[in-house]
């Protein structure tokens, strides 16, 4: 049997249709940035905990569009945090190292927490610019 | 001892992992657990102060799946972490040691620990007979549970068949395989039921554990965070089922369309399970999402519950409580063991029920 004759084209994604829950979760987020703008308060949405498709979610993301702040963190693998063309809410998504999507938040706040130094981390920072000035003082080759 | 007692902080800052890493740890976790935004910033601080909890895993009747699940994400993945906050002590598949030098490590985690460690089951118990249908380095399943259950903080049961039974426990269970709950009272026990767990539901448990202690749980002992809703409550094909539009077997138009698989057995009504969120193979799918209906297989029971292919709604007699029935009835007749076993043998093939190309909705050509 000549293997090249067996050319069938399988399509390997076909979009899912939307479900219509899209709408839901945007008079969910219009109530949460209402709150913001009103007391500051904070909220966070899980979209993993939502029975929405990927369609929905690009449907979702389509809608918000992208603002002006983009942010990789990298660490055991990248996340992506973007604040969406709302100011306010930013769309976040953890992947690990091979590309598995962890969690997918939406949040509602000025700035989220994840891209701030921690006071720990900046206390071993005080020690680790020490040493670097130390090395680079002594000529060193780093 | 003091080695793997120390502060994980410290630890975990010479391999280059740093508060973020921490952070989004927590955050993967507190997601799939539900819980509230401000834990996974709690949960964060909490882990970093805590010592290395002692872990002694069993594994008892079992087929390694659930370890396979648990240890199968590509590394390094996040949720292997969770080995990072653990001091596994015995685990016959993962640890090094073997014979006498495994029982060893057991005693001495069990007695430096006494109290304070974890014990994870995996497996159901023999009881039959005196529980000889599985024993470790001579002692059974039964035995051992018994003796390191004894000073443990707390028994997770992973897997369907320590949590309710499982496949052993199946009709006609010859070994009189049973659940951790069945033997032990008087520890809490968490039930982690599922044919495997999701991994991550495993180590979200262990996260929450070793932050906040014991999660909340339902009345059959599962974390409410994972098992609080039915995978039909999350199921992406739910619009369909509330349009009543079914596939009427595999294949058909309905099939194609991705319509609800509920008249062709899905058992996603009845099943408490996370599998419609979390899903499969690194997030990538889920049964229902390849067009299969759900086995319910985190349900106790779940092999004896009629056919993978019958709606639920057309009823399912249980023949495994009637071949029960009838070896009791046949006790108190005082009937031959020999032959009594003949004759549960005989029943249960006569209740053992084929899969037809009819149940899958197809027809005889």
């Amino acid at each position: 049997m000549n293997s090249s004759k067996l050319a069938i084209e399988i399509p390997l994604e076909i979009a899912e249709p939307t479900t219509g829950m899209v709408q839901a979760v945007l008079r969910e987020l219009l109530e949460h940035v209402e709150l913001l703008a009103e007391s500051g308060q904070q909220h966070v949405i899980d979209l993993t905990s939502l029975p929405l498709n990927d369609s929905d979610k690009r449907e979702l993301e389509n809608v918000l569009g992208k603002g002006e702040i983009s942010v990789t963190l990298s660490t055991l693998g990248d996340s992506r945090i973007i604040e969406t063309g709302i100011n306010g809410i930013w769309w976040i998504k953890h992947f690990s190292p091979n590309e598995k999507l962890l969690a997918e938040l939406i949040e509602i706040t000025p700035f989220p927490e994840i891209i701030k130094s921690h006071p720990d981390d900046i206390k071993q920072a005080v020690f680790e610019l020490k040493k670097l000035i130390e090395i680079n003082e002594s000529g060193e080759e780093v | 001892m003091s080695d793997n007692r120390q502060q994980l902080a410290g630890e975990l800052q010479r391999h280059g992992i740093s508060r973020r890493t921490f952070l989004k740890f927590c955050t993967s976790m507190a997601s799939v657990m539900a819980l509230p935004p401000a834990a996974a910033a709690e949960m964060a601080e909490k882990l970093v102060k805590i010592k290395r909890q002692s872990v002694i895993w069993l594994s008892f009747q079992e087929c390694t799946g659930c370890t396979e699940s648990i240890t199968r994400a590509d590394k390094p993945s996040l949720e292997s972490l969770i080995f990072d906050f653990v001091s596994l002590d015995y685990h016959h598949t993962l640890q090094a040691a073997s014979g006498d030098a495994a029982e060893l490590a057991r005693e001495q985690a069990m007695h430096d620990n006494a109290g304070k460690y974890i014990l994870v089951v995996d497996g159901s118990i023999p009881v039959k007979d005196g529980g000889i249908y599985s024993t470790i380095a001579g002692m059974t399943n039964l035995d051992m549970l018994e003796q390191v259950a004894k000073d443990a903080a707390a028994i997770v049961a992973i897997g369907s068949c320590a949590a309710f039974g499982g496949l052993p426990k199946a009709s006609p269970n010859p070994t009189g395989a049973v659940a951790v709950s069945d033997i032990i009272h008087d520890k809490p026990i968490i039930n982690i039921p599922g044919c495997p767990p999701i991994p991550v539901v495993m180590t979200g448990v262990l996260a929450h554990v070793l932050t906040f202690g014991i999660p909340e749980l339902d009345d059959m002992g599962r974390p409410k965070a994972f098992y609080g809703d039915t995978i039909h409550d999350r199921c992406y094909r739910r619009p369909f089922y509330d349009r009543g539009e079914f596939a009427k077997s595999f294949d058909d138009d309905g099939a194609r369309k991705g319509w609800c698989l509920y008249e062709i057995g899905c058992k996603g009504p009845t099943t408490h399970n996370a599998c419609a969120t979390i899903k499969w193979n690194n997030g990538t799918s889920f049964p229902i999402q390849s067009g299969h209906g759900c086995l319910g297989c985190s349900e106790p029971d779940f092999w004896d519950a009629g056919g993978f292919y019958k709606a639920i709604s057309t009823g399912i007699g249980n023949p495994g409580q009637w071949a029960t029935g009838a070896l009791a009835a046949g006790v108190a007749a005082g009937l031959a063991s020999a032959y009594l076993n003949k004759s549960t043998k005989s029943k249960a093939e006569k209740n053992h029920q084929e899969v037809t190309i009819e149940d899958m909705g197809g027809k005889h050509e």
